[in-house]
Order: C-alpha cells, then structure tokens, then sequence
C-alpha cells in the first residue's frame, strides 16, 4: 500500500462560518493505481488532493505515504519529497508568469539541480509528446486556458514523479488534447508504474482511471473500479453520478 | 460592506501600514517639537542667542522639515493606492462605480492619516520635555526645561494637521481616480536593447568620476594649499554631475542587464531556483529604479551633510581654541597693571604662570608659498614650552627636546598638515626645517606678532637677539567674574607694541624696533604684540552653538535615515498581488520555505546594500569638497560611515525579519 488516508477532517474559516470541506475520509492507495475522485463542485475534490500532495495539513487524521507519515515531517523535508517523487498538476495551473513557458516546465529540474542536457532532452521530448514546441519561448500570461494546461500538465511530468495529483486536468481542454493528455498519463501509469491521483467531474476522463471513488460533501460516497473495459467502466460512472445528485454537477465551475 | 473592504485592506497591509505610521509620526513629533521649541519661554528667557540668531534657525529648518515630511508623506503614501490597483479594478469589474472606489480610496487614507497624526502629536507632547532637556545639555545650558505646548500652538499643530489629512486623502483619491478612469495610458515598455548602452554610459560616468576623484586627491596631496583653481571646480562640477547621473544609469542599464546575463546563463541559471529569482529580483528592480536612485543620492547627501557638519565643527572648535586659551594675558610691560586689576576682583585667581621668549627676524614663504617674507619671530625654548599648564600643550603634537614645532595660524592641524615641512631663515642663526606643526599659542594668538617656534634649549641658548620678553597669564576659578570696570580697563592694556620691520635684502642685515601702539600711523611692516583678555561669554556661546547644531543635526539626519529606510522598507513589503502569487505558486510546486526565504533575503540585501555601496562611495568622494588633506579627517569619516552602515543595516534586518513573516504568512494561508 502506497498512501493510506486515515480519517481525515479539514474545516476552513472560523468557527461560526466554517466550512467543513473534509469530514471524515479514509482511503488507501496502490502503487501504480490510477485513482479517480469524482464529485460536484466544492464537494471537497481539490482539498483532499492538496492535503495528500502534503500541500495543506488536515486538521485530524494521518496521511501515510511510503510509510512515512506526512502530517508529522517539517516543511524542509516535505518540499524534498515533494519536489523528487511527485508532480502536480493544478486545477488553476500555477504557472509562473514572470517566468516563459520553457522555464516553467523545467523548474522542477532545475530546482533538484538536474544536468543541463538531461533538462533539454526531457523538455524537448515532452514538448514533442504534448506538441506545445512551438510554444517554448511564449510568455505564460499570452496563453490560453488549454495551452496553459498542458504547460503545467508538462511541468508536473517532467521529472517523472512516482505520484501524480492531477486536478481537474482536462478542464480547459479540448477534447484532443484531452485524450493527448490521458493517454499519456495512462502510459506513465502503466510503463512507469506511477500512483495518479485525479480528480475530475467529467465521466470521460474519469474513464481512464483504474478505480474511481465518489465524494459528496466532504465524504466518500461511493467506489466503482474498472473491470478492463473502458466503455462499460463509463456507463458505469454515469449511473453513479445520477444516483448521486441529479445530474447538475456538469457544470465546469472554475472555483479552487 | 464598505467599512469591510477598508478594513481588509488595512488589515492585509498592516505591518507597511504600522512602519508607514511610526515614520510619519515620529516626523509629525519632531516637527511639532521643533515648533514648540521657537516659542519656548525658557529657551527665550535663558538663551541670550535664541530670539537673536537660533530662533530663526530652528524656523527655517522647521519650516524644510515639514516640507521634506510633506513630501514624504504625500510620497510613500501613494505607495498603498498603487499597491491596491488590481483590488480596484477587480471592484469596478464587479460594478462598483468609480466614486464608491475614490470615496474608498480616500477614506482610507484619510483613517490612516488621522491616526498619524494622533499618535505623533502624542509622541510630542510626551517627547517633548526629553528633547528639550537635551537640546539644554547639549548646549551647556544648566536650567530646567518645562514642557511647553502653547494652546496657540497646539491650534496651529491641529490646524497643519487637518489641511494634511485633507490633502494627503484627496491626493490618494486622485490616485485612484487615475486608476479606475477608463481611458489607460499604457506604460510605455523599456526596449531591453536600450539598456545596455544605458548602463555602459552609467559605468563610464561612474567609473571616469571616481577616476577623477582619485586623480585630485593626489594632486591635493602635493599642492597643499595652493587652493581650488578653476581646473578644480571643473572637475567637482563633473564628478557631481558624473556621479549623479551615473548612478541612476548603472541602476536602470547595468544592473538590469547584468541579472539578465546571469539569467540567460544556462549553467548559472538552470540550477536551484535562480531562473526565478533572477528574474524576481529584475521584475523588483526595474520596479523600483527611481526609488533605489532617490534613496542612494539622498544618503549620500546626508553623509555628506554629517561630514561637512563635522568638519565645520572641528574647524570652529580647533580655531576657537587656538585662539582662545581662555586666560588673562599680559607681557612683561602690562603684567604689572593687569596684576592690580585683577586682584582687586572678587575673582579667584587659580594660577598664574609665565615663560621668556626671544624675538628675532625670520624669512619664511607666505601662505601662497612662492614669496619670501621677512617678519618678527617669537622663540620659546623646549624646557620652557613644557613648563606650561598641560592643558594649553594638548592641542598641540607632541614633540621630544630635540625638536622643532611651529605654532601658526590657519588651521594646519585641522587639514591634517600637523606634519607638513615649514622653512625658516633665522636671522643670524641656523635655518631650521621643522616637521611638526601646532595651532595651539600659548598666550594667545594675539600675544605673537608673528609665529612662534618651540626650539630646543641649545638652539634657544645661542639665537643671538636683542629683544625679549616674558610673557604671562592667569587661570581663574569658577569662570569669569570680570566686572564691566576691570574690562574695559584690561581692554586698554590690550594692545602692549608694535614691532616695525625695516627689511633689507639680505636677512641677516633686515633689522626691528619697537614702538608704542597707536592705530594711526601703522604701516604694513608693523605686527601688533597684544594681550588677551579672557571671554567666558565667547566659551559659552560656543557651546550654545555647537550643542544646538549637534541636537539639529543629530535630529535631521536621524530622520533622514528613518524616512530612507522607510522607503525602502515599504517597498521592499509592498507586494502586489501578481508578486505574491508566484510565491505561493513556488511554495505549491515544491520549494521549501527555506528556499524562499533565500529570495526574500536576497532581495533584501539587494535593495539595501546597493544605495548603500553607491552611497558610500559617492560621498567617500566628495568629502574631498570640504577637505584638502585627506589624511586627517579619514578617521573619523570612518566613523560616521561605519555608524551610518551600522544603522542601515539594522534597518535592513528587521525589514528582513518583518518581510519574511509576512511571507511566511501569505505562502502558508
Ligand atoms: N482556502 C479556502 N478557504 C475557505 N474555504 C475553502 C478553501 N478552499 C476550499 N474551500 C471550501 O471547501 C469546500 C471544498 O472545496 P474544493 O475542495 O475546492 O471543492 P472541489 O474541488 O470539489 O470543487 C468548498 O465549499 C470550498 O468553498
Ligand atoms: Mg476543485
């Protein structure tokens, strides 16, 4: 077992008007599993995401990765692991705009002092794969929302991290791209062994996942896991949403 | 609603708020003490110079105080509106009209304001007594100092304060006026390309001013008095104008592209986080280009101010006392009479001591060293000169028994040629060459027609001379109590002869006489031998003038300093809101507080060693302007740099410390 989620709770806000965002979730996680976390909006998705990526602590509860309990390291030491073992992709990018799309996609690297041709060589294959190559000099603020995604989609892949936390990574999307996208993440998941994390309101992303659990309210509502088929896994996804909120969580909202 | 959107802003801005505050309060109460202190009764009453010549002074310095707070204040206080700009567009966005925005912008302002000034009027009046007592003891002054706020003045004080806050809010609303107005003007994007020969120019400037700097400082070195010659004033006129310039175009130019250089550097810049901070750090500076200039010139102007005040200091205090030994003088002819003067006063006479000396002709070079002139010389052995009062030698160098030392006028000593080589033909005698010089008569200047050489006992022993005399003096106790009557009538025994030079080509044959003193038919070969009548008045005005100079220029530059490091402080926390989310989004892709923390410092010390490394070395330089023997005064011109290091660097950490928290705060939320 790669990550264990032992009864987490996370509220936001002060006490007359918090939120609880997280009541009580636990969850566990194989290496080399391809997790979806579906659920409607402010159903807690990104929360749960940023306090297993160790981005946020939990009120309550244990976050065990590799068997080292996350909630009890220091920050110094949480950036380390951070920086060599995961990759993220943010549902709001969090691209650096003073930096160029090419800085930004190499700063992981940069960042644990990789060799200067080992960086080119990875940018430039991912560059190629995402086909943003055209891109590499821009400055982030002229992109759009899609080109924006897949920059960061870059910036999370490029030190090929052994987890990846995907949020709503298809959102800004077309559905090319998208594909593009999730099929590249299936193959790091399936070559490379890599634990992907993501969550996603959208049944056909979802679909590439290996399992997918459902949360509402702070709370898991439910589990599907991929029988191989990824049609029937879909069908499957639809259904579940139906059941549980009457079908008005296909809005994209673009709140955190 | 609205009072909420004030109260977030000035919550999520609270520490440049507080620091904004403390600075201009602590200028508010230094400027209404200053205004209490010219209406002070003690200090009219107690102060004979106050109303003549110190009132005025402390006015007029008021008077560029409040307009240099002023300006500050309406300055620094834009900061906060241009810190909101993206707050406010958001608001009108959302639709909030462009006069709700204003009315937001002023009020806001507006509170700030007033509490500015509440807590600086405050600082005044609670200050104001200990100012006070120390503007008493510094100039000697041993009375009590009663604080004094007249209602009158205190009315006005509210008056200023009421237009200031008005002002300075209406002027914050028209700077968000210029934000929210729809028609932008588009800043105007610097081309990258111009930078470069920008900044080479700024180099060259630079460089070629220092080089000129040194250049004088050489040739000062040689010339020795030989004065500021046109050539001279050229030259300060283009290391101004060098330095000036220079300065700002290394900071908009080289700096920039310097970051730049170091960033485009795959080997440099692909490791750690420097491809960010390099770029950071360029995106701050360009920010604050004219800031970092303003700061750096302004420092070296106060440097500048300090040197030159503290060399006005040395040069009166030294003159003063070469001048004045502050004892009653008299030579051989007048001793007498001053002796029953004096005795008959209720001043207690603490010692009376005297010295012979011999007076003969010397030839020596006038003060533009190209003439020889002959004139009396007075002579004092070295046995003699050490019998003295310890106190009268101790301006002077010391010298061993075998020494010559050449006490003169002009301020040798204070431009640091106490080692410079003096030549003297003695008339019938062995020409001496001395090496020290002191300033420092004993006796009194006046008591000397002429210099006086300090020789040793052998060399005195054998000056063939037909003229002495014996001159003496008298130390009292418990200051000077001088009855009107005693001075004038010492006054009358001031001048004893005149000693009239009959000059012949040749030295040995020149020959002097003696005669009476008498202010009509002196010619230019007469040297007046006078005796000195002791001015307790003249020490204390001395010492009014310079502890009320040491208070006002201790206050100005303390406030010159806070108001600088303010500055920079405020924009160093002055983030705005693009800056801080590139923090936070480092933090999010891993980077360890720890390497944040590197950013922060590293801006930190950008900002602050930069003015200060420019500033330094812009005013080492000029320091030549109020000096032409280098030499001397380094000492203490070290001090002052290394205080004024000392202090910024305080400034520097605790603005490290105050950002940093208020980072960590934002990157943790
Ligand atoms: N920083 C925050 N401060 C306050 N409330 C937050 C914050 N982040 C998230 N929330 C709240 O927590 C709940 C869950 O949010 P989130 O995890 O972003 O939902 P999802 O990603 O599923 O749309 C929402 O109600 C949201 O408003
Ligand atoms: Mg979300």
């Amino acid at each position: 077992m790669q990550i264990i989620v032992k009864n987490i709770a996370k509220d936001y806000g002060k006490r007359l008007n918090a939120v609880h965002a997280i009541k009580d979730i636990s969850l566990e996680v194989n290496k080399g599993e391809f997790l979806g976390i579906m659920g409607p909006s402010g159903a807690g998705k990104s929360t749960l995401l940023n306090m297993i990526s160790t981005n946020e602590r939990p009120d309550h509860g244990q976050i065990i990765i590799d068997n080292i309990d996350m909630t009890q390291l220091h920050d110094r030491e949480l950036a380390k692991y951070r920086r060599n073992k995961m990759g993220f992709i943010y549902q709001s990018f969090e691209l650096l705009d003073s930096l160029n799309v090419k800085e930004n996609i190499i700063l992981p690297l940069a960042l644990n002092h990789a060799n200067k041709k080992f960086i080119e060589a990875r940018v430039k294959h991912l560059n190629y794969l995402l086909n943003i190559e055209e891109l590499s000099n821009r400055n982030v603020e002229d992109l759009s929302l899609g080109q924006r995604q897949l920059v960061s989609a870059a910036r999370a892949l490029i030190n090929n991290p052994e987890i990846l936390f995907a949020d709503e990574p298809t959102g800004s999307l077309d559905s090319k791209s998208a594909t593009v996208l999730l099929n590249y993440m299936q193959v790091i998941n399936r070559r490379e062994n890599a634990t992907i994390l993501m969550a996603t309101h959208d049944a056909f992303t979802a679909s590439y996942c290996s399992r997918v659990i459902f949360i509402k309210d702070g709370t898991i509502f439910s589990e599907i896991v991929n029988s191989g088929k990824r049609e029937d896994f879909f069908e499957q996804i639809i259904n579940m949403q139906r059941t549980i909120g009457g079908g008005n969580y296909f809005n994209v909202s673009q709140d955190n | 609603m609205y009072l909420k959107i004030i109260k977030k802003s000035l919550t999520n801005m609270r520490d440049s708020y507080l620091i904004y505050i403390l600075s201009c309060s602590f200028a508010i109460g230094l400027f209404s003490i200053l205004l209490s202190l010219i209406n002070n009764k003690i200090m009219k009453h107690d102060v004979s110079m106050w109303r003549t010549s110190l009132m005025p002074i402390v006015f007029s310095l008021s008077v560029v105080f409040a307009v240099s707070t002023f300006v500050y204040m309406a300055y620094v206080g834009g900061f906060f509106i241009k810190q909101q700009e993206h707050e406010f567009l958001t608001f009108q966005k959302l639709g909030m009209s462009k006069f709700t925005i204003i009315v937001l912008g002023f009020f806001q302002t507006l509170i700030i304001q007033v509490i500015a000034w509440v807590v600086g009027i405050i600082e005044a009046l609670i200050f104001q007594k200990f100012f006070g007592m120390l503007l008493l003891y510094l100039m000697h002054i041993r009375s009590n100092f009663t604080a004094y706020l007249r209602p009158t003045s205190l009315t006005t004080l509210l008056q200023i304060a009421g237009y200031a806050i008005l002002v300075f809010s209406i002027m914050n609303a028209f700077r968000t006026y210029r934000i929210v107005r729809t028609k932008k003007v588009k800043a105007r994007k610097i081309n990258f390309w111009m930078r470069i020969p920008a900044g080479t120019l700024g180099i060259v400037l630079f460089v070629s001013a220092l080089a000129v700097v040194i250049s004088m400082f050489a040739s000062f070195e040689n010339l020795g008095y030989d004065g500021y010659g046109d050539k001279i004033v050229l030259q300060v006129i283009y290391i101004f104008f060098a330095f000036f310039f220079g300065t700002y175009l290394i900071y908009f130019g080289f700096l920039p592209v310097l970051l730049t250089i170091l960033q485009k550097t795959k080997r440099i810049s692909y490791s750690g986080l420097n491809m960010f901070s390099f770029k950071y750090l360029k995106n701050r500076m360009k920010r604050n280009t004219s800031v970092l200039w303003f700061v750096t010139e302004l420092s070296t102007l106060a440097l500048m101010l300090l040197t030159v005040c503290y060399f006005g200091y040395q040069l009166m205090y030294d003159n003063y006392h070469a001048e004045y030994p502050f004892a009653l003088t008299a030579n051989s002819d007048t001793a007498n009479d001053v002796r029953d003067i004096i005795n008959d006063s209720k001043t207690q006479v603490k010692k009376e001591y005297h010295s012979n000396i011999k007076i003969t002709l010397v030839s020596t070079l006038d003060t533009s060293g190209h003439i020889l002139v002959q004139r009396p010389a007075s002579f004092m052995s070295y046995s003699e000169y050490m019998r003295l009062p310890g106190k009268i030698r101790q301006n002077n160098p010391e010298i061993n028994p075998k020494q010559f030392m050449r006490i003169g006028f002009g301020n040798d000593e204070t431009f640091g040629f106490s080692d410079r080589k003096v030549e003297w033909n003695v008339k019938n005698a062995k020409k001496i060459t001395t090496r020290k010089n002191g300033s420092s008569f004993p006796y009194g200047g006046g008591m000397y027609a002429g210099s006086l050489m300090i020789v040793p006992d052998k060399y005195y022993h054998k000056l063939p001379t037909k003229t002495t005399d014996t001159f003496y003096g008298w130390y009292f106790k418990h200051g000077d109590r001088l009855s009107k009557k005693q001075v004038k009538d010492l006054d009358r025994l001031r001048h004893a002869y005149m000693i009239s030079v009959n000059a012949k080509s040749s030295l040995n044959e020149s020959n002097f006489t003696i005669k009476k003193y008498s202010s009509m038919n002196r010619s230019q070969n007469d040297y007046i031998q006078s005796g000195f009548v002791r001015q307790e008045s003249a020490k204390q005005h001395l010492n009014q003038i310079v502890g009320f100079f040491i208070f006002m220029i201790a206050i100005f530059s303390i406030a010159l300093l806070i108001a600088l490091g303010s500055v920079l402080t405020l924009r160093i926390l002055l983030r705005d809101d693009h800056e801080w989310r590139q923090l936070k989004t480092l933090k999010k892709i891993g980077v360890s507080n720890h390497e944040i923390r590197g950013i922060v410092r590293s801006e930190n010390a950008l900002t602050f060693i930069i003015p200060l490394v420019f500033a330094l070395m812009q005013s080492y330089a000029l320091i030549i302007l109020a000096d032409n023997g280098w030499n001397s005064l380094r000492y203490e011109f070290m001090w002052i740099f290394a205080s004024y290091v000392v202090l910024y660097g305080i400034i520097g950490i605790i603005t490290y410390l105050i950002s940093w928290r208020s980072v960590k705060r934002r990157i943790n939320q």
